[in-house]
């Protein structure tokens, strides 16, 4: 838990001290200033906290040792129990790695933070349950494809590549060439970060509210029919020796 | 000595045969690769499309900088994590039993059992994006410079493999760290900017307490003739300081080591 918030930490701390060498020199990018900038990897920060579902290492090493029998032959949902785990964790890990890091920022650099209208707040919350949804079905079905290849772990590097080049969690998506901006708007790790933070920081979304909440809806409804058809898939294929 | 190379030679063997039938995981390693090594160009590529230069480096020798970052994600991820990857949960199983009764250094032989052949490109991009910014700069490196930043780099292999040894090494004593082999690699994240584009206390401390602002900066500065014989210094201490570290670090966590089979 610790590890993580540190980890992501030590992240956005490299991101938010090389934009401030590029500021030192006195120029802008982007037409952000440098305040700006760091709200928008602060908010990076805390809302991949909030919206990363990165729970599927645990159950590859299972599958692999077949150790996933264990779930497998209880009488509930192996797919419920991971997210579940994962939401009591999350909450747990609330306070170490939101609240605590909100409270020192709002001390040393207040400038940093922003407190968002109630309306935006809506639509933040709404764009963060729908983009811990897409990340859970992400999840889920990174392990059920571990039923079929050996090393599943590749796949989660997979993951976190596509969302630091597509989520807007490294760059600003508005920063970016038109054609890569292109793409990134139409998948959905756009909506772990670039999303939910353009209402946060209330700056210009590149779409309308129901145009982004509808988009993020048509990938929850994909992503459940794929995970789900290779989870029957991948329980037909499975088999574990021992007790 | 000898013995030790051979095991290498024989691991690295292992490891060729394993990439050949492991070739979904082959193919997705190397998108995996490819994609962050287009974000890097792209993401510099379009700041310098507003500013001339970070730190008084220029954008060719930025790009020269991030490509040793790339050779450091190649020691990383090809060399140390494939064998360290799995090592919080060989503990908490007992699996190290396997290791500590075979006639060799144990250290060696849990450090370096497993490569990944995928990463090797990640060598491969690095050295391109290095030539990619001596082309921009129409610059090109002298050989004693070529020289003395591969000595430098094997100095901070030395300094990364330690200080990832003995971090990972924590999960002896605490149960389920396995994020723990994520966290000391994510310290070269510092090492992306020059270690002049720092200032004050952060510049101090990512020079002398945690030298991350040397890694790519000091191997770069060889390259383009800034011979920083102080920075290697640094780095050599360190160097050694954490390889011994770590030695005592294991030393330590083996004598915590409980096995949980027979």
């Amino acid at each position: 838990m610790f590890f993580w918030a540190l980890f992501h930490g030590l992240r956005i701390a490299a991101i938010i001290l090389l934009w401030k060498s590029i500021y030192d020199a006195g120029d802008a990018v982007g037409g952000y200033t440098f305040n700006q900038l760091a709200s928008y990897y602060i908010a990076v920060y805390f809302i991949g906290r909030v919206t990363s579902a990165d729970f599927e290492d645990d159950y590859l090493g299972q599958i692999k040792s077949g150790e996933i029998s264990k779930y497998l032959l209880k009488p509930f949902s192996f797919k419920r129990l991971a997210v579940i785990q994962n939401i009591s964790w999350r909450s747990l890990n609330f306070t170490v790695s939101v609240l605590l890091p909100a409270i020192v920022i709002g001390i040393v650099a207040p400038q940093w933070l922003t407190l968002p209208s109630p309306q935006m707040g809506i639509a933040i919350v709404f764009f963060l349950v729908l983009s811990y949804i897409i990340g859970a079905l992400i999840s889920l079905l990174i392990i059920n494809i571990g039923f079929f290849i050996d090393q599943g772990r590749t796949l989660q590097h997979l993951k976190w590549m596509l969302t630091g080049l597509f989520s807007g969690s490294s760059l600003p998506l508005n920063l970016y060439p038109d054609w890569l901006r292109h793409i990134a708007e139409m998948l959905p790790f756009q909506f772990n970060n670039a999303v939910p933070i353009a209402y946060y920081l209330q700056t210009p979304p590149s779409h309308s509210f129901w145009y982004q909440a509808g988009l993020a809806i048509v990938w929850v409804v994909l992503l459940w029919i794929v995970m789900e058809f290779v989870w029957v898939k991948a329980l037909k294929r499975f088999t574990a020796v021992g007790s | 000595m000898k013995k030790h190379l051979k095991l290498l030679l024989t691991f690295f063997r292992y490891t060729i045969q394993t990439s050949m039938i492991y070739r979904i995981d082959f193919i997705v390693w190397t998108l995996v690769t490819v994609g962050w090594f287009i974000f890097t160009v792209v993401f510099y590529q379009l700041i310098f499309g507003h500013i001339t230069g970070i730190a008084d480096w220029t954008k060719g020798q930025i790009f020269v900088l991030q490509g040793f970052y790339f050779v450091t994600n190649f020691l990383f991820w090809g060399i140390f994590y494939p064998s360290l990857e799995y090592l919080p949960r060989k503990i908490t199983k007992g699996e190290i039993d396997f290791l500590l009764t075979k006639p060799v250094n144990t250290q060696f032989l849990i450090s370096f059992n497993e490569f990944s052949l995928n990463s090797f490109l990640d060598l491969f991009l690095g050295i391109g994006l290095m030539w990619y910014g001596f082309r921009l700069d129409n610059t090109a490196p002298s050989l004693f410079g070529i020289v003395q930043s591969i000595l430098v780099m094997i100095i901070i292999a030395m300094f990364l493999y330690a200080g990832y040894f003995t971090t990972v090494c924590l999960s002896f004593w605490a149960d389920r760290l396995e994020n723990i082999v994520y966290f000391f690699p994510q310290i070269r994240e510092f090492s992306k900017i020059p270690q002049q584009g720092y200032t004050g206390a952060v510049k101090w401390m990512l020079t002398f307490i945690i030298p991350a602002a040397l890694i790519a900066t000091t191997p770069s500065q060889f390259l383009f003739g800034d011979y920083n014989y102080q920075h290697v210094a640094i780095l050599l201490i360190f160097a050694i300081m954490a390889l011994k570290l770590s030695n005592w670090v294991f030393a330590q966590s083996i004598k915590k080591y409980s096995s949980a089979s027979s």
